[in-house]
């Protein structure tokens, strides 16, 4: 489970979890509860929120796997069956190659098919001192490379854009 | 997400009663067959399979749909995997494919129809992480 993910159930966990104690507590009477019950109702936006949240996550979590099971993948046919590569792992696969040329700091990918192969998109923010054609000419090779090498899938173009300059030297 | 269908495999019958076989334990061998192999980091059961995990319950069928034929006797199983970096994906999913079919063939003698395997991410392991897996393996 990513991390994003880990923060949002433990958050989820915790508004229930409030929800619940104040319920006890308004089903207990207790006086300071309710009359805040009845400030918040009256004013209404705190019970909007609560409830706009956790519907948020709940949804969040009810939706994700079924838009995963749609997320467009390469797929290839064996006789034994389909193997399907995510774009999402050749992503993953072109960023790690890419971050390990010097001079990129942060960058974003995208990718496409073409009747060619896959066409790879990189926005790079470099680093100050980079040699942008270098740099630009490693990028193209390490993460054509690497997504063949892994994937076996015909690269037909790395188009590199440099998006913009960092104001510091990375300090990895 | 495994033994979703009501459909159990109905692998022998005879003078002495049926043997049935739930989609859950076959499910079960097909994910430990598919975890086997080098160059798979875990199995995909997406964010419900993980909070099942992280809440202590060891799924050995995350990632795994299986559908059992209406006469059931073949199936065709769906896999999603997170794949180890620096593996070559094609070889790691036809070893899955193979691996995959001679377990469930061998142990239940039901006939595999199709094994589509599915990588959904990529997994950058640590060294001290490989050691560990590789200690397991062996």
């Amino acid at each position: 489970m990513s991390v994003g993910n880990r923060v949002l159930l433990r958050a989820f966990a915790l508004l229930v979890f409030l929800g619940a104690i104040w319920v006890v507590l308004l089903l207990a009477a207790v006086e300071p509860a309710v009359a805040a019950t009845q400030f918040i109702v009256t004013e209404g936006v705190g019970v909007a929120v609560y409830l706009v949240v956790v519907l948020a996550i709940a949804v969040r979590f009810l939706a994700f796997p079924l838009i995963l099971r749609s997320t467009h993948a390469f797929v290839r046919d064996t006789g034994v069956g389909e193997i399907r590569i995510a774009h999402g792992t050749v992503r993953e696969l072109a960023r790690r190659a890419a971050m390990q040329v010097r001079g990129v700091e942060r960058l974003q990918t995208h990718i496409q098919e073409d009747p060619a192969g896959l066409v790879v998109y990189l926005s790079v923010r470099a680093a100050p001192s980079a040699d942008l054609n270098a740099m630009s000419e490693q990028l193209q090779q390490v993460v054509s490379e690497v997504i063949r090498g892994s994937t076996s899938l015909a690269v037909s173009a790395v188009h590199v854009h440099v998006a913009g300059i960092a104001s510091q030297e990375p300090t990895r | 997400m495994a033994g979703s269908g009501a459909l159990q495999a109905e692998v022998g019958s005879g003078d002495m009663g049926t043997t049935q076989i739930a989609n859950e334990v076959i499910a079960v061998i097909a994910g430990l067959a598919a975890t086997d192999v080098r160059g798979v980091a875990d199995m995909s059961g997406g964010v419900v399979g993980g909070i099942t995990e992280r809440l202590g319950r060891k799924n050995l069928a995350k990632g795994v749909k299986i559908d059992v034929s209406p006469d059931e006797r073949q199936c065709s199983i769906d896999l999603s995997i997170i794949a180890e970096y620096g593996y070559r994906i094609p070889e790691v999913a036809a070893e899955i494919q193979d691996g995959v079919k001679r377990a469930i063939e061998g142990m239940t003698g039901l006939e595999v129809t199709a094994v589509n395997v599915n990588v959904l991410g990529i997994a950058f392991r640590s060294d001290e992480q490989d050691e560990a897996k590789d200690k397991a393996r062996q």
